[in-house]
């Protein structure tokens, strides 16, 4: 067992690190939760310049050939920064998921625009009395010919609102089919919803939305077996920025306990103090073994149903207990609006229930356990 | 990044295994839990002895002193596996005396018993803890005096627990009681049939031994000594690293046990295991052993990569022996009722097992270091909390 | 033993119930009962409008002595009026100026102090806040350095508070301040009357992770205060501040807010269906509201229990049975936060707004529950509370 980065990991990890730190101070985090966009165009296309969106496609779809593990140490930097914006929406959402299911056109019509950061791409899956139910799904696909009309309520998309496409999850008699809409198709109307974490999620209106069947991606009659890969790689994705959220959490929180002083010596000198910082030390490590032995065997191609589980679950519970440790150490201070802390306190708190939250992963391991 | 062991890391458990699988006998898993996983029982020689000679109780050693020459992983993986099988020794030898003689022993120290230690003949007692030195282990009293060619002791050890079973003592002592607590300890390798020693037993609340042990005027030859003199604190600090990669194997198939037992039997006309909270909890323990797990190997690679495992190795304990306790009772409030019913009774689940392992549970989180001082030492090692100021 | 209350104090509770039941219909749109909701622009007025309305029934200073406006209303009675305030979450009481200033007044002040500052408390003219923390004394607030220093038959400050609740809104402050610089902590402190309109005060606002503005920051250059407003013997402020301990102290406020919130949860869990089904069927659903059902009742209990050892005199005891409930009560709800989180799953991120169930409501408690844990003595420091005081256990700090 090896649990240490490559060579090649560790100075993506490091250069993403010292980029992010430059580039994407807290006070853009901050700046961007009021932005409607939501994203910094500059930043954008410098990240772009770097490689980043391309970073886990085949070169001849103009990526740069890195794994799906290197995409997670990557997300793992850009959950340390709290870095706001649609990579995760256009790349981990809809890059990976055209790389999956797209057929050659498609790869290679839409890859090397995402690669170069020129497109923006997000999915459309939930729904208003539905998270990843098959049989409560509403938003309806109906065969004209040689179109679908898509028409169906979508809620909780992030980043709708300044897509190019939007991949949108529809039924139709044949069961769930994915399609690629042209996120500026007169029949769609999107309304961000306020949230938390000011993420940029939306609600997404599709009003007998006309799609060419061309914008079918993957396999008809595969719908929900496609989606359960996509959900899988979200899920992972977002442990590997829960993670780095956390990280941060706690080298925010140690720092600070070092230098506050309170009754003549460092906060951090009190033993209650040490044990919150050494529960939430406990929690990153676990959280980032649990998620990188899945993001591994999901890189490999090997089965993850159950880790990739096992992580979601684990890690929503443990990151949210990191950030609740860290306003109890900070005090004060922490809970201010200017301070960094609450930025991570509610970018736990969204990334909780996305792709299923705790309870729904655990169902999925009791399943994988037989029960 | 890679999780998965290599194929020469396979082949060689799997051997173990096959063999654990052969050799383990009803009198064997009797005698294993009725110790509390010490060894030094009978049963537990015999088999012990078997696998040391194959290499296998050392294997990260040189084979000069009777390892196999491997990674620590594999050390660590055969410890897991055993403890899986209902063999979850703790070796006093193999994994705490005997690294601490090869790292710091003299030359006549190790060859009189690495080779005995690696091939599972003699067994060693950790001699730490006395009645005003726990977890202030630096407090500890018991007094070994020069007395020219050798050193005479005098004093008590408390829950000492493999005194009863073993062959030698691994004492702390203090050799100097001038020097500020930490500098006047050595560490020293006693006989336990030597004179003066009076071993008297304990009987914890999970029916399991442990011992006082009484030292009055016991003479221990100068080349008893390991290491150099008053340095023993630190040895300690070192022994006690490798006494906290604590295996959750033991746990791992007390669950797998559950699960089945979740599948298979019914309340109110329908299996446990469809009821919703039934599923959380085992779903959750099944995560928290696979953290635990995690954490574990990664002891190894740690350890394999020439670092010391320090508070990694506090971290692993913690977690593990919290996991553990979990676990338990997770078990407990699943079979309801029947979770009190003790081994002998023909209507206890899991053999009674439960009950035994609940009366047990509430030392892991205090043997080895309680959980506080874990949390401590990783707050000062490994996140450079300061320590309080007076 | 006896768990009921007697007639007349069921009567008692009928009235307040019904009194702050209705006049919280008027409440502004979006009110919680948090303590922002009372400051803020809309809130305050009502708030102001409340007191008067309490001030009318008599209600408004119940606990106080009657010859300043008071019914030396019993502890028990006490805790009925906030166990219906807090249910309610209702405005109206300006608990700085009742239950901390006013009781101080009442035990250390003199004559003069008594009539100048009861009756316009009573009266709801006048409206306080407090003056503790300041940015290098938080926990260790004895070792507080915003100083007072005698000049003629006045006192000039200068320094800093931090923490201030409302002090954007309050007609005076009450705050202790450090007069012998020789003693660095709590022997060296004096405790003032502050008018807020006096010059050299400045106060600046603190905006809260949710965008909110309780807290401010107030700044103090040079301002003049009477030595007359200095309540009690010079340098014994600290020891003053322990006057309130005799007065109603079981954070039933907070048990009975947790209260109401959890029932609107379990009336939105029957109401609402997701993935075919209602939220109440989902067995996690009920477990949790189940677990906080329990919970609830415990800290209610834990509360009427301070108010009887108060009434018994076992002020120590008391002591640390209120450090108890203010930490079970804060934890209560943020697991009351959390556990509508998981509940509400996706739709619980959603701010006030068309898609965000019951108003958003458990959206902003989440980002209210850290602060609670800290403000008012810490988690931690109300745990060494409970070990000193309640336990005897020795002290390190």
């Amino acid at each position: 067992m090896n649990f240490g980065l490559s060579e090649g990991q560790r100075m993506l990890k490091q250069t993403a690190r010292d980029f992010l730190t430059a580039e994407c101070p807290s006070s853009l985090v901050k700046e961007m939760a009021t932005d409607d966009k939501g994203y910094s165009p500059e930043l954008w296309r410098k990240m772009a310049e770097l490689g980043w969106m391309g970073l886990a496609f085949p070169q001849e779809y103009g990526g740069t050939g890195g794994s799906f593990l290197d995409l997670a140490v990557l997300l793992e930097e850009m959950g340390h920064a709290c870095l706001p914006g649609p990579f995760f929406s256009t790349v981990v959402l809809g890059g990976m998921t055209i790389l999956e299911l797209g057929d050659e056109k498609q790869k290679r019509e839409l890859l090397p625009l995402i690669a170069k950061g020129e497109l923006i791409i997000t999915l459309a899956l939930t729904e208003p009395g539905s998270s990843y139910s098959a049989s409560e799904m509403m938003a309806e696909a109906i065969a004209d010919g040689d179109n679908y009309i898509i028409s169906g309520t979508k809620l909780f998309v992030p980043d709708a609102h300044i897509a190019d496409y939007i991949i949108c999850v529809a039924k139709t008699a044949q069961g769930a089919i994915l399609f690629m809409v042209d996120g500026r198709n007169p029949g769609i109307s999107c309304s961000l919803l306020k949230t938390i974490a000011s993420d940029k999620q939306c609600e997404v209106v599709f009003d007998k939305v006309k799609v060419p069947e061309e914008s079918v991606l993957g396999d008809l009659d595969q719908g929900w077996i496609q989606l359960q890969s996509i959900l899988r790689r979200a899920a992972i994705a977002k442990c590997a920025e829960m993670v780095g959220g956390a990280q941060q959490v706690l080298e925010m929180t140690v720092d600070y306990v070092k230098q506050r002083v309170q009754f003549g010596q460092p906060i951090g000198a009190f033993q209650a103090v040490q044990h919150h910082c050494a529960n939430m030390a406990t929690d990153v490590e676990t959280s980032k073994f649990i998620t990188y032995q899945a993001a591994w065997r999901l890189s490999e191609g090997l089965p993850c149903n159950q880790e990739v589980a096992m992580a979601k679950a684990w890690v929503s519970d443990a990151y949210k207990r990191v950030t609740l440790l860290g306003h109890q150490c900070i005090g004060g201070v922490g809970f201010m609006e200017d301070h960094d802390l609450p930025l991570y306190s509610k970018q736990a708190m969204g990334a909780e229930t996305a792709f299923g939250d705790a309870d729904f992963h655990r169902e999925v391991v009791a399943q994988e356990l037989g029960l | 990044m890679e999780f998965r062991f290599t194929s020469e890391e396979e082949k060689l458990t799997k051997e173990v295994h096959e063999f654990m699988e052969r050799e383990r006998t009803p009198e064997l898993l009797a005698e294993t839990l009725e110790l509390g996983a010490i060894y030094g029982g009978p049963e537990g020689r015999k088999i012990c002895q078997k696998m040391g000679a194959r290499g296998w109780l050392c294997p990260a050693w040189p084979r000069e002193h009777g390892g196999l020459g491997t990674s620590e992983m594999i050390k660590l993986m055969i410890l897991d596996d055993m403890a899986y099988m209902g063999l979850p020794f703790l070796f006093g030898g193999a994994s705490m005396a005997g690294p601490a003689i090869l790292r710091h022993g003299s030359e006549e120290l190790k060859k009189e018993f690495l080779p005995r230690i690696a091939q599972g003949e003699v067994e060693f007692a950790l001699g730490y803890t006395e009645p005003q030195a726990g977890s202030d282990l630096a407090a500890l009293e018991l007094r070994a005096e020069d007395k020219g060619d050798y050193f005479l002791l005098n004093g008590q050890k408390m829950f000492n627990t493999h005194c009863h079973v073993a062959d030698y003592h691994y004492l702390a002592v203090r050799t100097d009681p001038d020097a500020p607590k930490h500098r006047g300890i050595s560490m020293m390798v006693v006989d336990l049939d030597s004179p003066g020693i009076t071993i008297r037993p304990l009987t914890t609340m999970a029916s399991w031994r442990t011992n006082e042990v009484f030292y009055d005027d016991v003479e221990v030859p100068k080349r008893n000594l390991v290491g150099e003199l008053n340095r023993g604190f630190r040895y300690v600090m070192t022994a006690l690293d490798f006494e906290r990669m604590v295996t959750i194997g033991m746990f791992r198939r007390l669950f797998d046990e559950l699960v089945d037992y979740a599948k298979e039997t019914k309340v109110d006309g329908k299996a446990l295991g469809k009821n919703p909270l039934v599923r959380q909890k085992l779903a959750e323990m099944a995560i928290e052993l696979e953290a635990a797990r995690l954490l574990y190997y990664n002891l190894g690679y740690v350890l394999d990569r020439g670092e010391a495992a320090t508070f990694h190795s506090s971290m692993e304990k913690l977690f593990a022996c919290e996991v553990a306790q979990r676990v338990v009772r997770v078990g407990m409030q699943m079979v309801g009722a029947y979770g009190q019913l003790q081994q002998d009774s023909k209507w206890a689940p899991l053999q009674g097992e439960l009950e035994f392992q609940y009366r047990w549970s509430f030392l892991h989180t205090i043997a080895g270091g309680t959980s506080e001082i874990q949390r401590n030492i990783i707050a000062l090692r490994g996140l450079g909390l300061p320590t309080p100021t007076a | 033993m006896d768990f009921r209350l007697t007639p007349e104090q069921e009567a008692l509770k009928r009235e307040f119930e019904e009194f702050f039941k209705e006049e919280m219909k008027q409440a502004p749109p979006g009110w919680t009962g948090a303590l922002e909701d009372m400051f803020s622009a809309e809130g305050w007025p009502f708030h102001r409008g409340m007191a008067c309305k309490l001030a009318q029934k008599g209600w408004l200073v119940r606990p106080w002595p009657r010859e300043y406006g008071g019914q030396d209303a019993p502890i028990i009675e006490q805790l009925i009026f906030s166990e219906m305030r807090g249910y309610y979450g209702a405005a109206g009481v300006d608990a700085w100026g009742i239950d901390m200033l006013g009781p101080t007044v009442l035990a250390v002040g003199n004559e003069e102090q008594k009539k100048e500052h009861l009756p316009p408390i009573a009266r709801a003219e006048r409206f306080w806040c407090q003056g503790w923390s300041e940015p290098n004394a938080g926990s260790d607030l004895a070792s507080l350095t915003t100083r007072a220093v005698r000049d003629g038959d006045d006192y000039l400050i200068n320094g800093q508070k931090t923490w201030t609740s409302g002090a954007h809104c309050a007609d005076w402050m009450f705050m202790l301040a450090r007069t012998n610089p020789e003693e660095k902590r709590s022997r060296g402190l004096s405790y003032f009357l502050l008018d807020m309109k006096s010059p050299g005060i400045e106060v600046r606002p603190l905006y809260s992770m949710d965008g909110s503005h309780l807290f401010n920051e107030v700044f103090f250059d040079n301002v003049r205060v009477p030595a007359r407003n200095r309540v009690g013997v010079e340098n014994e402020g600290w020891a003053i501040t322990r006057a309130t301990m005799n007065f109603e102290r079981s954070c039933i406020q907070i048990m009975a807010g947790a209260k109401h919130d959890h029932e609107e949860l379990v009336e939105f869990c029957k109401e609402t269906r997701w993935n075919g089904k209602t939220l109440a069927e989902n067995p996690f659903a009920r477990h949790r509201l189940a677990q906080l059902a329990i919970e609830i009742e415990v800290g209610r209990a834990m509360s009427y229990r301070i108010a009887w050892l108060q009434e018994k005199g076992g002020l120590i005891a008391a002591a640390a049975a209120a450090s108890a409930a203010k930490v079970y009560g804060t934890e209560l709800t943020q697991r009351l936060a959390f556990a509508s989180y998981q509940i509400l799953g996706l739709y619980g991120q959603v701010k006030r707004s068309k898609w965000a169930p019951l108003m958003g409501k458990f959206e902003s408690l989440l980002q209210f529950t850290p602060g609670m844990n800290i403000g008012g003595g810490t988690s931690e420091i109300q745990r060494n509370l409970i070990a000193w005081v309640g336990l005897g256990l020795p002290r390190t700090i």
